[in-house]
């Protein structure tokens, strides 16, 4: 009860702070952005091999894009050492990391959902067909994008080269999340039947739920002196 | 800061805190050198030394923020360790910076703090605290907008929003003006007189000697001097003191 109060408390903070600011939701809508316009130019957005590469365009700038947000997550518990104000608190550290976890979460789907019309516009694509299938497979990648971006972003936070530090830890280790995001994600652009994207759908559903037990446990370590 | 004595807040049960040859290392350097005390419940305790003898490191031991390279630190002959995470309740802490997030409001800031405590009546507790440290006007500011002093006094407010057991304080004093000082002394010594632990470091011998019922010296990280104060003979505590330092 005490985790979850905390959480919520960390997410609403979260909230308040970004609706004041803009910082993480403008650096990923921006960065997006400009990613998506770019392969739509460097692409040829009518054929075909365009539409089955799409999977990975989205997902890639996607990634790149949350990067951006990521970064500025804890950069926020760093200014006025905010984040020893926080280990303070009567609370489990860990759930320090679920607050920030759905805060993250929150601002990537967000930005995500402003960039998706953009992609279907310019790549002549049919996103919204399946729109089930489509929030189910956004939802399970960026979950698992943000539960390792949460952790590695706490980690990077007090390091000196914190731009370049979290890309180094996360982008390696976000590799199975973006092979079965983008294998889904392409069939559902291809109008493949979804059962095809069954075992990569349950793949990232299993990644999410590892990732995410694994980083809460180990944030305590983490933040620690 | 005009403190009231605070009826509607139960007396508090102040941990008797003892730390055995305490020591911290980081790399090489020695910033806290075997330091063994026994703090008993209610003490008002100032811990003076100079910059780098160590008090920041023991303040930040004490407050569980660090943990000792080597011996051993006790709440109520209980090891820190063995301690539940609600035993930080028990702990307020002002330390060098304010803990505060600066795109939110005065009001917002103690609300965040609030809920994190898991305090009823949230709003109430924070309307107290706010006229104990007169920043009642400015509970709609933003923490960036506010001065040095002020934001001080609101890291005094956060520190002080769920009635700790024990007050740690780094160098409070930082940054606020004489008169603030004088009625930031007056606070804490209503605070120790209502049964709080004061734990208190500074440099500034004659200000900070006046409430403290026990002084610690710090020197190069080993307990030079550890004494009872007698704030009616003050020239004759910091010869002491001064005497102790060499």
């Amino acid at each position: 009860m005490d985790t979850l109060r905390a959480s919520l408390a960390i997410f609403r903070k979260d909230l308040l702070a970004e609706r004041r600011t803009k910082d993480v939701s403008t650096a990923i809508l921006l960065f997006g952005f400009t990613v998506a316009v770019s392969f739509a130019f460097a692409f040829d957005p009518t054929s075909d091999e365009a539409r089955r590469i799409a999977g990975g365009l989205l997902w890639l700038s996607f990634l790149f894009a949350s990067l951006l947000g990521l970064n500025r997550s804890f950069a926020r518990e760093t200014a006025n050492d905010c984040l020893q104000g926080l280990r303070l608190m009567p609370v489990d550290l860990g759930s320090i990391y679920l607050g920030k976890l759905l805060s993250n979460l929150l601002f990537m789907l967000a930005a995500e959902l402003v960039l998706l019309p953009v992609f279907n516009i310019f790549f002549n694509l049919n996103l919204f067909e399946r729109p089930g299938w489509l929030a189910l497979i956004l939802l399970l990648g960026t979950w698992g994008v943000a539960s390792l971006g949460t952790i590695f972003s706490a980690v990077s936070a007090n390091t000196r080269m914190r731009e370049l530090m979290l890309p180094m830890l996360l982008l390696p280790l976000t590799i199975p999340v973006l092979i079965a995001a983008i294998e889904s994600t392409t069939i559902l652009l291809r109008g493949l039947p979804m059962r095809e994207a069954e075992l990569w759908i349950k793949l990232l559903a299993g990644f999410d739920v590892i990732f995410t037990v694994l980083a809460w446990l180990l944030f305590d370590s983490v933040v620690q002196e | 800061m005009t403190l009231p004595a605070s009826p509607r807040q139960p007396a508090p049960t102040s941990p008797r805190i003892v730390t055995r040859k305490l020591s911290k290392y980081f790399g090489r350097f020695t910033a806290l050198d075997e330091a063994t005390l026994t703090i008993e419940p209610g003490e008002f305790v100032v811990v003076l030394g100079r910059n780098g003898a160590g008090k920041t490191t023991l303040l930040r031991i004490l407050g569980l923020l660090q943990q000792p390279s080597r011996g051993e630190l006790l709440f109520d002959d209980q090891p820190v360790a063995s301690l539940p995470v609600r035993f930080r309740q028990r702990i307020g802490f002002v330390g060098h910076e304010t803990f505060l997030y600066d795109e939110l409001t005065v009001q917002e800031n103690l609300l965040f703090y609030a809920r994190l405590y898991g305090i009823a009546n949230a709003e109430q507790r924070i309307g107290e605290v706010l006229a104990e440290m007169a920043l009642e006007a400015r509970a709609g500011s933003f923490a960036r907008h506010l001065s040095r002093g002020l934001k001080q006094r609101l890291a005094l407010a956060r520190a002080w929003l769920h009635h700790p057991d024990v007050l740690l304080l780094d160098e409070p004093a930082t940054g606020l003006d004489a008169p603030t000082r004088e009625r930031m002394h007056d606070w804490l010594a209503r605070c120790h007189r209502a049964g709080h632990t004061v734990i208190l470091s500074s440099h500034e011998l004659r200000e900070s000697l006046r409430p403290a019922t026990r002084i610690v010296l710090l020197e190069q990280g080993r307990v030079a001097f550890d004494g009872p104060n007698h704030p009616d003979r003050q020239e004759e505590m910091q010869a002491l003191l001064v005497a102790a330092a060499r």
